[in-house]
């Protein structure tokens, strides 16, 4: 029977923000505790792609310091930490679990992420269970949180293999001349101004964030 | 027994029509005698008038007569329905051949050559009088039979109607509690609203646009509403359980389709053996991935593969807890990515050939709109 396993990609390496992102500070708790909860409202156990020893070391510290239940937390390594970008870690997680299973992909930085945009895509996959499932704000690709399944691991190692330039919006290209990714529109339904998708790249982009939210509070 | 009064001589009425006044007092002398209830006319017109007047059972008429003669008198007798069936003797001379056949195509039942022997004539007279009497009462046996065919009609007809109105109130009894039962099902679940109405009616127009026969649609209208009703069986906490699903729960959910069939399982009546099907197999997806049994194909009964659109379409355009009512487009480019794997691509292209109605029936079943359970009802019985 398939599971939705839910991965945060813990294995970026920070450049524009000038130090490892999950560790980054967003109103006054590390940019990967935002997720993280969020995450752990819905699952029981929560998965970390990393890319390099230290990135785990360094969290599994900081879960340790958060007193996070270590049986919540399990840590997936990067296969090819030689790719640049997300899909290693995509790429790993869907070689982890077994074939049938579909996993739920979040970006550590997005950490105003929905509960409910998550069940939004949990309904969605279960009609496709063989099908990646990325919102489409306008003419812009979201590609987290998304829907990957681990059924489509060969296409995407044969993407890898074939594509010159491995970002995302190629992979998204391929995967719709496989007729294996649809777009979502409707997340406007599920989260009304897309608050979900507001990622911190740098950290100019965290200060407004923050004073945005403390406005609102 | 029931033939002895006609062969008695006094009820047959005899007339005699006669220009001669001897002969005709000699014959109605006779024939009084003879125990005959007897008429006289002294030429044709008068005869006819007595005709019709005594409606006698025979008539004896001269050939020779002025004015009117026997042919004539004879014709008139024989073009009338009223006296058609009396029987005419045309007395003529001897061995008149050609008046005899002119005679007969007047429609003359019998021939006297005067002069005539009494016995001849008494032997004629009974012998017409006879079949009068049977033509006689055959017609009124023919007229009873046909009163009592109309009072046995009309009673049968009567009985008809009342049975039909039974039928019709056991019927509409039986769907509204199939309506209801739904409805019981429906509110263990997180549906609020029209959900099963929708679907029954999205079934429908399916059904139409596959040209399926009246009594095949009937059976889907009726039928459809029912899928989830296996929902009783299953624990509320898991319904409506605002998060993720664990794999225990969803197995949990998965055995719906199952306790939806045992609830439904061996009746005699026809909507609930449809019911019981589509209950069973309305999660069950084109590529065998779905469940309870991974059919495949065709092998999933139509009902169910036509439910299972209608199902997740109102499911899609359905406000849920965590989110609103998707789009219809956003709707239907689910479905359309879904042929094929989840559903019959086959039904998907009807769904999208019918798509103007779909919307017609998503936007008059509002969830909001409290008269939509009575014009539901309306539509449903
Ligand atoms: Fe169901």
């Amino acid at each position: 029977m398939s599971k939705l396993r839910a991965i945060i990609l813990a294995g970026g390496e920070g450049l524009r923000i000038g130090q490892y992102k999950p560790l980054v500070t967003f109103l006054g708790k590390p940019l990967i505790f935002w997720v993280y909860s969020t995450l752990r409202k819905l699952f029981p156990v929560v998965y970390l792609s990393f890319k390099t020893e230290v990135q785990k070391k360094s969290l599994e510290k900081l879960l340790k310091f958060y007193k996070v239940n270590s049986k919540s937390i399990e840590f997936i390594p990067d296969i090819r930490p030689e790719l640049r970008g997300p899909i290693s870690g995509i790429l790993s997680a869907m070689h982890f679990f077994p074939s049938e299973d579909s996993l739920l992909v979040l970006a550590v930085d997005q950490p105003l992420i929905q509960t409910d945009l998550l069940l939004f895509l949990q309904e969605i996959s279960f009609y496709y269970p063989k099908c990646i499932l990325v919102c489409q704000k306008e003419e812009h690709i979201e590609p987290f949180p998304g829907i990957y399944p681990c059924s489509l691991k060969k296409y995407l190692e044969e993407f890898i293999k074939v594509s010159e330039k491995k970002s995302l919006y190629r992979m998204f290209q391929f995967f719709l001349q496989k007729k294996s990714l649809l777009f979502l529109k409707d997340w406007n339904k599920v989260d009304l101004n897309g608050k979900s998708f507001i990622n911190i790249n740098t950290l100019e982009q965290l200060k407004e964030l923050e004073k945005k939210c403390f406005g609102l509070e | 027994m029931f033939w002895l009064g006609i062969e008695q001589s006094e009820n047959i009425k005899v007339l005699v029509v006669e220009d001669d006044d001897e002969v005709r007092t000699a014959m109605v002398d006779f024939l009084i005698k003879e125990g005959y209830e007897v008429y006289s006319a002294k030429n044709g017109i008068e005869g006819f008038r007595k005709v019709l007047e005594v409606e006698p059972d025979v008539v004896l008429i001269d050939y020779l007569m002025p004015g009117m003669d026997g042919i004539s008198l004879c014709k008139a007798i024989k073009n009338n329905s009223e006296t058609v069936d009396i029987g005419v003797i045309l007395i003529t001379g001897v061995d008149d051949l050609e008046i005899r056949i002119n005679g007969l195509e007047a429609g003359a039942d019998d021939f006297l050559s005067k002069p005539f022997l009494i016995p001849e004539l008494k032997a004629r007279i009974r012998s017409l009088s006879k079949i009068k009497k049977y033509r006689d009462f055959l017609k009124s046996y023919q007229e009873t039979l046909e009163s009592e065919v109309e009072r046995k009609t009309s009673d049968l007809l009567k009985a008809h109607l009342e049975l039909k109105k039974a039928y019709e109130e056991i019927k509409e009894l039986s769907l509204e509690i199939i309506y209801r039962l739904a409805k019981a099902a429906e509110y263990k679940d997180e549906y609020t609203g029209f959900h099963i109405q929708r679907i029954s009616a999205y079934c429908v127009k399916m059904a139409e646009s596959l040209g399926l026969n009246k009594e095949q649609i009937d059976l889907l209208k009726y039928g459809s509403p029912l899928h989830d009703i296996g929902k009783l069986g299953i624990p509320e906490k898991i319904l409506i359980k605002p998060g993720i699903l664990d794999e225990f729960e969803r197995e949990i959910i998965k055995k719906h389709t199952l306790i939806g069939f045992k609830i439904l399982e061996g009746s005699k009546i026809k909507y609930l053996q449809v019911a019981e099907k589509i209950a069973l197999f309305h999660h069950e997806r084109w590529d065998g991935t779905g469940y309870p049994y991974g059919l495949r194909g065709k092998k999933i009964p139509l009902f169910a593969r036509i439910t299972a659109i209608a199902d997740v379409f109102d499911a899609l355009t359905t406000d849920r807890p965590y989110r609103r009512a998707l789009s219809i487009s956003q709707a239907l480019e689910i479905i359309k990515h879904s042929s094929g794997t989840h559903f019959d691509p086959e039904l998907v292209n009807i769904f999208f050939k019918i798509k103007d109605q779909i919307i017609e029936i998503r936007n008059f079943f509002k969830d909001e709109d409290p008269k939509s359970d009575r014009l539901f009802l309306k539509f449903f019985l």
